[in-house]
């Protein structure tokens, strides 16, 4: 192959293609030894534009057992507010009413007994609920009962539940489903073991709770109807009657910590529902020390 | 939260429990692996003796009789070579009557039984160290309890009161084990 000529102009005349290589190969090595060899200084104060408030250092926390009992307790209010509004909104029978009404009460029994728990461990006592379960998860599952106009980039508003007592219904057991998940999580979290049995205490209750909601919503709703089938009975009776979501009094085997999947709100003409996972607290959701309602 | 969440939680507390069962919790979750085995064997002995006619409560019942089997399997796969795979006869001796009686007296029967076993875990949960010991048991006991609550109901309960009831005494393992 040949080396061709190239023609940059009067200041250069008869410079070759090889030689600009040879050239650019020099610049990037002498750039390379000269950035290796400068002073290592950074800038303790950036420069910033525009009017900002100062960047303030956030707190260090820690998670303790006090804060895994503060973030149990203001799950529990979540849930008595999520309760409420199940009878405010969801046109229960008497009986249903009944059923939810008790249920608050367990979970103000519930948040005595964190309380204590909290006091206990050395934390202090925190009366509210949980604000980012309330705004994640609560308050656009209550939104999908009543009905809510537009928000942000929606393209239409949420239409109010086609069948509000279903969906009342159906956030109260998913409410006490992740009380008990929520305890059942913060097992291997404790410092002592005495507080996993304290955690579980209130953790069964809760699926109790759920269990009898699922029989009051249907009775024929004892088993998930996979449990049947993988129990290997012949010609089982036990199937899904509904379209619907359905709430079983026995769900699984084991205690699941994955989400609680809830479906809620009015059917759309695509036979589907506003879908939400149900997550149960996390870092981002725990009540740390000095948090204040 | 995930392990690494739970470990970093637990260092900055300054005690880091261990994950594996410890020599006490091996006898702890001994005694766990018996009390399912007792309450699948119970389980055993209203099916063997039809108790259940009614079909959608008698898959129910054999549903339930199935996760007692596999609570059994897995404590058995913490435990290893020293599980004892067998049954405490003496507790399955003292409350094998109640399961051979009528649909009715045997769902109540059944309940009562979850409620010891939910007690019983509960218990030994105060008791274990390790971590994976812990989580078992609190993922079986938390079942357990809505097994008490639909049997409940199935013995004819029908008020929420007697459906949540959740009385039941702890079993403790005997000294000569």
């Amino acid at each position: 192959m040949t080396d061709q000529t190239v023609s940059l102009g009067s200041e250069l005349p008869g410079v070759s293609r090889r030689g600009i290589l040879k050239i650019g190969g020099l610049s990037i090595g002498l750039a390379a030894i000269m950035a290796a060899c400068a002073e290592d200084s950074r800038d303790a104060k950036p420069a910033r534009v525009g009017d900002a408030a100062p960047a303030s250092k956030l707190p260090t926390v820690a998670v303790n057992d006090g804060v895994l009992w503060r973030t149990a307790s203001s799950l529990h209010y979540s849930i008595i507010d999520a309760h409420n509004a199940a009878k405010a909104h969801g046109k229960l029978s008497t009986e249903q009413t009944a059923i939810v009404n008790a249920f608050i009460a367990a979970n103000e029994e519930a948040i005595a007994t964190l309380d204590k728990l909290t006091v206990d461990a050395g934390g202090e006592v925190f009366s509210c609920a949980n604000p980012r379960f309330d705004r994640v998860v609560l308050l656009p599952l209550i939104a999908r009962i009543t009905g809510r106009p537009k928000e942000g980039n929606e393209e239409a508003d949420v239409d109010p539940s086609d069948d509000p007592t279903r969906d009342a219904l159906g956030l109260a057991y998913s409410m006490e489903a992740v009380a008990a998940s929520t305890h059942q999580s913060l097992v291997p979290l404790f410092s002592e073991p005495g507080l996993r049995a304290d955690a579980m205490s209130l953790g069964q209750a809760a699926a109790r709770r759920a269990a009898a909601l699922a029989l009051a919503i249907n009775p024929a709703n004892m088993l998930n109807p996979t449990l049947v089938a993988s129990a290997n009975v012949s010609s089982p009776t036990t199937l899904n009657p509904s379209t619907r979501q359905q709430h079983y009094a026995i769900p699984g085997q084991f205690g699941a910590l994955a989400a609680t999947q809830l479906m809620i709100g009015k059917v759309s003409e695509a036979d589907t529902q506003f879908t939400l996972n149900i997550e149960t607290p996390a870092a981002n959701s725990f009540i740390y020390d000095g948090q204040t309602c | 939260m995930d392990t690494k969440e739970a470990t970093t939680h637990q260092a900055a507390l300054g005690t880091t429990p261990p994950r594996r069962p410890t020599a006490e919790d091996i006898a702890l979750l001994t005694f766990a692996q018996k009390v399912e085995m007792t309450v699948r064997d119970l389980y055993d002995e209203a099916i063997d003796a039809k108790v259940f006619s009614d079909a959608t409560v008698a898959e129910t019942v054999i549903t339930i009789r199935e996760a007692h089997e596999a609570y059994s399997q897995s404590l058995s796969g913490l435990l290893g070579r020293v599980a004892p795979n067998t049954r405490d006869d003496t507790i399955f001796d003292e409350l094998k009557q109640g399961f051979t009686g009528d649909a009715a007296s045997a769902a109540a029967a059944a309940a009562d039984l979850e409620n010891v076993a939910v007690a019983t875990h509960t218990d030994l949960l105060g008791q274990l160290v390790g971590t994976d010991g812990a989580t078992l048991v609190a993922s079986i006991l938390v079942v357990e309890a809505r097994f008490a609550t639909v049997l409940r109901a199935l013995s004819g309960a029908t008020s929420l009161t007697d459906q949540l009831n959740s009385q039941g005494k702890a079993l403790v393992p005997s000294t000569n084990q």
